[in-house]
Formats: structure tokens, C-alpha cells, sequence
């Protein structure tokens, strides 16, 4: 199931992208790389509506909980936990808000990585079963005999292979340092300002911001650095996305935004 | 810790071993195997072990290493030499002679930077080791480099090189899809002909040198051996993965839309083409009037010349390995089955089955 819905249509997309650049280029150096770059641009592109909801919904959020009646509950029933939960489905209903809608995004991106993971290792098929079961997995567009095997040089990386650039003999991970700090801009660019600072949503959010870029750059030093590849990639397209949405916090990079963010007493209203 | 805290870490981990699972399939091969007449004794190699078994009993005599370690992992058919060794590959990057009556290592090579897949050729007093790392090795009896430096493919190479002794021409092919010709003595390469698709299996020589080639690009391609030019070729329903074998004159082999075909190597025609229960990767055995080989279903087949069934057995899990006999038993190794090994008379009755007893 797993194998049919997700990671034989990523193979075969992959594919057939590759395909299409070894007829451009004549060439399979480096086309694999490129290959997965253009996946998470066409990704991206297709996530685009869920991205473009789960900003929506963040905005209503942050209008939502620097209203006047949802502060007056909070301080209304900050003694009984059930009752404020209850007051505030019943707003959440009423001005048609869903307090998931900004996890979406990630629980549709989740399987994303997994199955691109998958489909990079599986594509890759260094070894005989694998590329035994990579010939049970192409569709009948794809060029069978011209893409296999895939050539995973990409820049000075195998893609296969958890990324090391060699200077003076050691093995420094740069596309896992690439994908920590890309996921941290990323993640600061796009943060909003909480209503509630001290509140759990914020609180998770923060924690978000800190931990993903290390769980991410942990994943891009120790597994095949495809999947670093597509991380940067996606972080930029990401970032891109939210340029043009006219999204992006600039000042947030700033250090004394970090203070003005988690204040109340300046927060925006 | 707090909740939230925990929550975040758990996530981390759970992500972790996803990852981590998901990449555990890609150092996976299948049984590599090899009778020695001179013992009568069938030697394995499969994941964590090499196992010399004998062929009349089915009882193992030794296994390499005395322990599974899971970083030595075998899986290249092993090969013997005139001196009693028994030439190993690893998926470990080490080359390693074994000695063939106690198992005992007498030498190891690790000047290769990738897996040994494809097995070794032996020829007089030279080992030639296809590695991964896209270069042959060529080796004397005691493990000394003897070319300058190793033959240089574009890609890995995964199958055995093929030897013509008389002139000591060695042809092997590469993931590069291309097939090469080389002195064996020096390495200096001859000849390179591309081929339409990968070829993964050891080409199969006839009296007059001509090289037989299963291709990825669902064809057999005959070649001339002095330059590597394109006699005549026959197409396929599928990739064919190993190499025919000639009897007579006619070629028989199997693809992985599981067909299996015997062909007129004169005319290059089609004689017949039989379908069975799976794809057919591995090379077939020739013995007795009759052709037997095994499907990815995990059945053995016995058909005569004329592609009748005589008879077929379910052995369980995958046939991906060309059958050996003593020329009374054929012996099939499985993957990923209860068994390693399992043992037919001709007629098709089961005589015996081996499974290690720690692997």
C-alpha cells in the first residue's frame, strides 16, 4: 500500500525527471541531484494551496486570539480548564478557525520526506535485490535501460551516502550545516508574532524552532545526502514562497526582535 | 522533563528510526554458491556467514566466521584456487582466502574501497577480484597486487570476469553499461563496447571466443572478441539479468518478465519460450539432457530440450542463484527462506536441506 501510493509514484516522478535531463544534457553527471531539486520545486508547487491555508489560518489565529472576548475567557476561566477549552471550541466554530489547520502542512510534508527518503535510497540500488525491486517498480513511460543504474554523483556528493567534504583530510558535513542553518532562517522568517507568549501554542512553537533545524541537520548527517538535498532545496523554495506571499519577517533576524517577540507589553494588536 | 518537552524528543527519536528502518534494505544480495568436485562439498555465501557443506549429506562442515558478525557480511559465489584456498568476498570491503578445508583465513586483501558483489575469476595462478569501487584486482595466490594498478571501469563492477585462457584476453562488465576487453597479465585495456542497457552477468564465452551478454535492455547481444563488435543479438520480454549458457547449439536462458527461452545461436531464432510461476534471474544448469533453474517465486524447474516441464518443486522464498550439482543431486540456494540449501535427485525428490544453524 505504502509502496504503491507513495514511494513508486516518487520513483517513477523522479525518474522520469532524470530521464528528461539525461536527454536534455546528454549527460548523467550530476543530473540525479538536479533531478531531486526539481522534485521539491514541482513538491513545493503542488503543497502550494496548504501552504497558502495554513497561512491563511495563522493569521486568523493570531486576529482570533488578540480579540477582546478571547482574552476576556481567558481571564474569565483561567481557574476551570474544561470550561475555557469548551468557550474556546465554541469560538474557534463560530469564526470558522480550525487550531490544527497550521499542522497540516507539516502532517502533509511528513510521508513527503519519508517516501522521497525511500525512493532515493531505492533509486539509488547499490546492491543486487534493490535493483531487483527497483525494476518491479517503473511504470510503463519510463526508459527502463536508459536510467538504470542512476549516477549519484551530485557535486561532490554521493547521494546515497551521508555527505562529508573532505579539507585536510576530515570529513566536514556541510549540507547538513547548510540544512540546520537553512531550517532556522526558514523558520524565523517565517515565525509571526504570538498573541500570547506565554501561552502553550507559543511555547510549542518556540521549541519548534529550536529543535527542528537540529532534527533536520541530524537526519541530513547520518542518511543518504538526497535527502539533505531536498531539505535545502525546500527550505529555499519555502522561503521564496513566502518572499512573494510577502510573508517573510525580516526582522525577525534581528536579536533584539527576539525580546520584542515574547513581551507582551509590546506585542501588536 | 515537561510534556511538551518529551513530546518533541519522542518525535525526534520515532523519526529517527523511520529513517534509520527505512535503510536497511539497500546491503541485500542473494546466495552466492559453488561446488568443488574435488571434496564434494558445496560452499556458500550468504549475509553473515560462508558455509562449506557437504554435497552427499547436506551436513556443514564449516562456517566462516565461527561467529556472524554483522560487519562481515558475504554474499560473491566463492572461488577456488589450484592451492586449496577459497577466495571470499565481503560486503565488508576485504577480500579474503580462506582455507578451503578448515575455513581458516590465510590471507586478506583490503586495498578495495567498496563491496565485493560480483565473484572472483581464478585462472592458473591469478585471482581477478570485480569490486564496487568500479575496479578489477588482480591478485597472485598469496594476495600481491600484480597489475601496477587496478583495471578502471566507469562504473561498479558486479559480475565475474570472463577469461579466455588460450590468449589471456579477460572480459568483465560494468554498471556503465559497457562491456571491456583486457590483457590479463597487464590490465591494459583492449577494447571497450557500450551497450544499449546494463549488463550485470559474467558474458559466456563459445569455442571461437564470441561473447553471449544478457542485457537490461531486454536483448542477448552476441559480440566478435577482437573488437567487441556486434554479431547479432535476439530481444526479450524483460532484462536479462545473467548470462545464457550454451549447449549445443543453442542458447537457454531467462528474463525478469519471467520468461525462459532457449534460442538457435546459429540463426539467433527463438526455438521456444516457456513461461513460469516467476522472473528467472539467475543463469540455468545443464545436466543430463536437461536444463533446471529457478524462479523469484522460489520454484525449480527441470524441463527438457524441447522445453517440456519434467517436473517442478516450490523450494520457498527466492531462486535467485544458478544451480550446481555433483551429477546426481542439484542443489538450489534460497534466499530469504527457512532454508539455505536444498537438494534434488534428477527425478525431483527432495534429499536434503541445510539451514545454518546460528546465521
Amino acid at each position: 500500500m505504502w509502496d504503491t501510493l507513495i514511494i513508486e509514484p516518487f520513483i517513477n516522478v523522479l525518474m522520469a525527471i532524470y530521464s528528461f535531463l539525461l536527454n536534455v544534457f546528454g549527460t548523467s553527471e550530476n543530473m540525479f541531484g538536479l533531478a531531486i531539486i526539481i522534485f521539491t520545486v514541482l513538491t513545493r508547487l503542488l503543497l502550494y494551496p496548504f501552504t497558502a491555508s495554513q497561512q491563511k489560518n495563522m493569521k486568523a489565529m493570531q486576529d482570533l486570539q488578540s480579540s477582546k472576548r478571547w482574552q476576556d475567557i481567558q481571564k474569565k476561566y483561567k481557574n476551570d480548564k474544561e470550561k475555557l477549552a469548551q468557550e474556546q471550541m465554541k469560538i474557534y466554530q463560530e469564526m470558522g478557525v480550525n487550531p490544527l489547520g497550521s499542522c497540516l502542512s507539516f502532517i502533509i510534508q511528513f510521508p513527503i520526506i519519508i517516501g522521497l527518503y525511500q525512493a532515493i535510497i531505492r533509486a539509488m540500488a547499490d546492491t543486487p535485490v534493490p535493483l531487483l525491486k527497483l525494476s518491479e517498480s517503473f511504470y510503463g513511460f519510463i526508459n527502463a535501460a536508459q536510467v538504470v543504474p542512476l549516477n549519484s554523483h551530485f557535486l561532490w556528493m554521493d547521494l546515497g551516502q551521508p555527505e562529508r567534504l573532505y579539507v585536510f583530510g576530515f570529513g566536514v558535513p556541510t549540507l547538513a550545516i547548510l540544512v540546520a542553518i537553512s531550517t532556522y532562517f526558514q523558520s524565523k522568517l517565517m515565525a509571526t508574532t504570538p498573541a500570547n507568549p506565554g501561552d502553550q501554542g507559543a511555547q510549542i512553537a518556540r521549541m519548534m524552532n529550536l529543535y527542528m533545524p537540529l532534527m533536520l541537520g541530524y537526519f541530513a548527517y547520518s542518511f543518504a545526502s538526497g535527502l539533505a538535498v531536498y531539505f535545502v532545496a525546500s527550505n529555499l523554495v519555502t522561503i521564496l514562497q513566502y518572499a512573494l506571499m510577502g510573508k517573510l519577517n525580516w526582522r525577525n533576524l534581528l536579536p533584539s526582535r527576539k525580546t520584542e517577540e515574547i513581551t507582551p507589553t509590546t506585542r501588536k494588536s | 522533563m515537561k510534556p511538551k518537552r518529551f513530546l518533541i524528543l519522542a518525535i525526534l527519536i520515532l523519526s529517527t528510526i523511520v529513517l534509520s528502518g527505512c535503510s536497511t534494505f539497500s546491503a541485500n544480495s542473494w546466495p552466492g554458491i559453488t561446488f568443488d568436485p574435488s571434496s564434494n562439498r558445496v560452499f556458500v555465501a550468504y549475509n553473515t556467514g560462508v558455509f562449506a557443506v557437504d554435497a552427499n549429506s547436506g551436513t556443514q562442515v564449516w562456517r566462516y566466521p565461527a561467529e556472524p558478525d554483522q560487519n562481515k557480511t558475504f554474499f560473491a559465489s566463492p572461488a577456488l584456487t589450484v592451492d586449496g584456498k577459497l577466495i571470499v568476498g565481503g560486503y565488508d570491503n576485504i577480500l579474503r582466502a580462506l582455507d578451503a578445508g578448515s575455513g581458516n583465513e590465510v590471507w586478506t586483501f583490503a586495498g578495495a574501497s567498496n563491496r565485493y558483489i560480483g565473484s572472483a575469476a581464478v585462472v592458473n595462478e591469478m585471482i581477478f577480484a570485480p569490486n564496487a569501487d568500479e575496479r578489477l584486482y588482480a591478485l597472485d595466490l598469496d594476495g600481491q597486487p600484480i597489475w601496477e594498478r587496478p583495471f578502471a571501469a566507469g562504473q561498479a563492477l558486479w559480475a565475474k570476469p570472463a577469461i579466455k585462457e588460450n590468449n589471456g584476453v579477460l572480459y568483465l562488465t560494468s554498471l556503465d553499461k559497457s562491456v571491456y576487453a583486457a590483457e590479463a597479465e597487464t590490465g591494459n585495456q583492449l577494447w571497450k563496447k557500450t551497450l544499449p542497457g546494463v549488463s550485470v552477468g559474467t558474458p559466456i564465452l563459445d569455442e571461437g571466443g564470441n561473447l553471449y551478454l544478457g542485457t537490461f535492455a531486454n536483448q542477448v547481444i552476441v559480440l566478435e572478441p577482437t573488437q567487441g563488435n556486434e554479431l547479432w543479438k535476439v530481444e526479450t520480454n524483460g532484462w536479462v539479468w545473467s548470462s545464457p549458457i550454451i549447449v549445443g547449439d543453442t542458447l537457454y536462458f531467462g528474463d525478469l518478465e519471467g520468461f525462459f527461452y532457449a534460442v538457435n545461436r546459429t540463426t539467433g531464432n527463438i526455438e521456444w519460450q516457456i513461461q513460469p510461476d516467476g522472473h528467472v534471474i539467475g543463469a540455468p544448469l545443464f545436466l543430463e539432457d536437461q536444463i533446471f533453474f529457478g524462479t523469484e517465486s522460489g520454484t525449480i524447474y527441470a524441463v527438457d530440450l524441447r522445453g517440456n516441464i519434467m517436473w517442478n518443486r516450490t523450494a520457498g522464498g527466492s531462486i535467485y542463484s544458478q544451480p550446481v550439482s555433483n551429477g546426481e543431486l542439484v542443489i538450489v540456494a534460497l534466499h530469504e527462506a527457512d532454508n539455505l540449501l536444498v537438494a534434488y535427485d534428477l527425478n525431483g525428490n527432495q534429499q536434503w536441506s541445510f539451514a545454518p544453524a546460528n546465521q
